[in-house]
């Protein structure tokens, strides 16, 4: 049995627990986690009585996109927010690996304004780049014929001058 | 107990599409995203790195063509001819249904217009909703320099919602309906005003019109009755300097906002029926030939001037009122000359510039005296560039000083409703960085104008309950203590004013206050 909470209470409170796919609970305020459409519609028809697994989204990220939404549930000044997103941005875009699962996993929580964030920032991280600089920091494995890359390069020439 | 059951189903049966998510391993990389995000990312990037993704490998090579806005503006091509390769190529490549978005520079003197006109062609069969059509010619001194005609074509289209146009000229079809159309940019664009009116009838929905340095040479008369234009921008920055270009004229019932940028360069400016109108910001500079020397000149300027607030008079109906250095000026030269008597105002909230020439501040006892409405007052202090007319004007000798006479003038009782005056830019009117060695008596003594009209509006404004005064941001350049000083100095003088209003309360710099 969980433990008895009056219904005046949670209005009172309006928390909402998340459990991430590594069981890691997140207690956070309901309009925190109605920053997610997914989240917010799992609450619409469920309650929020009980936890709400997350099962997709490990407990990193999951602390990671709670801590974007934390932050964007509080009407601060654009300005704030511009500079609080890109220090946030800086921090996520080091291990290239946790910054796809963030993508993966705001997508899937249907957070758009971080996809788009992050997709802001992963064009960021293409742009004035050759073909073989993006291969090696994105581990591309190029399974292009000679021919193929021939016919790319000599097409679209105007695109592969030097930088 | 049931609600987290139902949750647990329907989180699960999200998750079994991809479990990439939680697998671990390190061969995740940007090739595992799905299509659409990648798509996201690629769609925001410049053409040519598009482009380049293509040869990254076999999952990449088609990637980038489905997406539908193609942007050739930031290319950097620096031949023509290679650039109208690539558009071609990038084109004949693009199999998809709709080109959602196609912007475009083309020298108009080097790119034959008939290569344009494929690309419009392609792109309205194409579903296009955004067009940028960029034909400034590379050499902008030839003489022999034509507009070159707006590829028909785009009037054929149903689904343009945004039309972008620089350095054209207009000629309508015969029959046409821009069915979509809601925003419409034109920059050095020259037309008969009578086709200008024809446009806008056949553009139902078109609500948001820019017109930047168009038909500069001739008469501008922007006919919209048959319109529902709610957004209009006049932009006239550019360009040669002489004076008297044809009349400004407008009639648009509708609008609800009216913008103007740059130089009052137009010989006289009509406006009839803008009953909508909500909000006008003359965001006027000073004429090209305005100098410290108008004095001189006063007949020339004062005829522009008065012609001017004859032309503000006629917007005084709107809510939203926003007055450059120019403008108030006007106003205040109206006042200068003892002219009264406004159509009923009903200007709510007036923004003014100035930079406390005090010739230039008598239009404010006129502001009070006639706004009677006004409930928010915005003063935004300016810099004084011109240094030799400052000292120009603070010459005592001028006579200019008796034009701003705020012991003798009294607008007491007049704002009744007048409750908030903010102050932008505090001190800024004067350069502060011949200033480092002075005093801080000094500096605030250079700037007692604006003492003295901050004493002016408390003495006058009964209701008002907020002055909130935010300091320039040069103050900074002074070391901390030196700041604060100032700061300090700077408080006590104000809060020696006397006030008619006992509600009233001055704030200083409110926003970094919060910060420390």
């Amino acid at each position: 049995m969980a433990t008895i909470i009056t219904k005046e209470q949670q209005e009172k409170e309006k928390m909402v627990t998340l459990v991430s796919s590594d069981s890691e609970k997140f207690v956070v305020e309901q309009k925190v986690a109605e920053k997610s459409h997914v989240i917010k519609m799992v609450m619409n028809c469920c309650g929020i009585e009980s936890p709400i697994p997350v099962r997709r989204v490990k407990g990193d990220i999951l602390k990671s996109i709670l801590e974007y939404c934390e932050k964007h549930s509080k009407g601060e000044a654009q300005e704030v927010m511009e500079k609080w997103d890109k220090e946030y941005m800086d921090k996520a875009e080091k291990d290239l690996v946790f910054f796809h699962d963030l993508m993966l996993a705001s997508h899937f929580l249907h957070i758009q304004e971080l996809v788009d964030l992050i997709a802001v920032t992963f064009a960021g991280m293409l742009k004035m780049k050759s073909p073989e600089e993006i291969r090696q920091k994105f581990n591309i494995n190029n399974d292009l014929t000679k021919e193929q890359e021939e016919h790319i390069m000599t097409t679209f020439g105007w695109a592969f001058q030097p930088i | 107990m049931r609600g987290s059951k139902a949750s647990c189903i329907s989180m699960d049966r999200l998750s079994k599409k991809k479990h990439s998510l939680c697998s671990d391993g390190f061969d995740r990389c940007l090739s595992k995203l799905p299509d659409n995000l990648l798509l996201r990312i690629l769609s925001l990037l410049q053409m040519k790195d598009r482009v380049r993704t293509g040869c990254l490998s076999t999952r990449w090579k088609n990637l980038w063509k489905p997406i539908s806005n193609i942007d050739f503006t930031q290319t950097n091509m620096h031949k023509t001819p290679e650039l109208i390769a690539a558009i071609d190529k990038t084109l004949s490549y693009h199999d998809v249904l709709q080109v959602r978005e196609f912007h475009v520079n083309a020298e108009s003197d080097i790119c034959s217009m008939n290569k344009v006109g494929s690309w419009i062609d392609f792109v309205v069969g194409h579903n296009i909703e955004v067009l940028y059509l960029d034909l400034t010619p590379h050499n902008l001194e030839d003489k022999y320099l034509r507009l070159p005609l707006i590829p028909a074509r785009v009037f054929d289209s149903k689904s343009l919602t945004r039309l972008t146009l620089k350095f054209c000229r207009l000629k309508l079809p015969p029959k046409f309906c821009l069915a979509s159309l809601k925003t419409l940019h034109f920059e050095r664009v020259a037309f008969d005003n009578e086709e200008l009116a024809s446009l806008f009838s056949n553009c139902p929905v078109l609500k948001h019109l820019t017109l930047k340095n168009c038909n500069r040479k001739t008469a501008l008369k922007i006919d919209a009755k048959n319109s529902q234009l709610e957004n209009l921008d006049i932009d006239e920055d550019s360009g040669d300097e002489a004076d008297g270009v044809p009349e400004f004229e407008i009639f648009a019932p509708n609008l609800l906002t009216l913008n103007f940028f740059g130089k009052p360069k137009r010989s006289k400016y009509i406006a009839m029926n803008l009953k909508s109108l909500v909000s006008v910001n003359f965001n006027f500079l000073y004429p090209s030939k305005f100098t410290a020397f108008w004095k001189t000149q006063l007949i020339i300027y004062g005829k522009l001037l008065e012609d001017f607030w004859m032309f503000i008079d006629d917007f005084l109906h709107a809510k939203v009122l926003k007055l450059s250095c120019w403008c108030t000026m006007s106003l205040s030269f109206k006042e200068i000359l003892g002219i009264s008597g406004s159509p009923s105002v009903s200007v709510t909230d007036l923004t003014f510039e100035t930079e406390f020439w005090k010739c230039n501040l008598s239009g404010l006892v006129y502001v009070l005296r006639d706004f009677s409405k006004l409930e928010v007052l915005t003063i935004n202090v300016m810099r004084n560039h011109d240094n030799k007319s400052g000292d120009f004007y603070k010459e005592e000798k001028s006579g200019i000083n008796a034009y701003w006479k705020p012991d003798d003038s009294s607008v007491l009782g007049l704002q009744q409703h007048l409750k908030t005056v903010k102050i932008n830019g505090f001190l800024g009117s004067l350069d502060t960085s011949a200033e480092f060695e002075t005093t801080t008596e000094s500096i605030l003594n250079a700037r007692d104008t604006e003492f003295v009209f901050v004493k002016f509006l408390l003495r006058n404004l009964t209701e008002l309950e907020t002055m909130i005064i935010t300091i320039t941001e040069e103050l900074d350049n002074f070391p901390a203590l030196k700041k604060l000083d100032i700061l300090s100095q700077l408080s006590s003088r104000l809060l020696a004013f006397s006030k008619s209003s006992r509600k009233a309360q001055i704030l200083i710099n409110p926003d970094q206050l919060t910060d420390a």
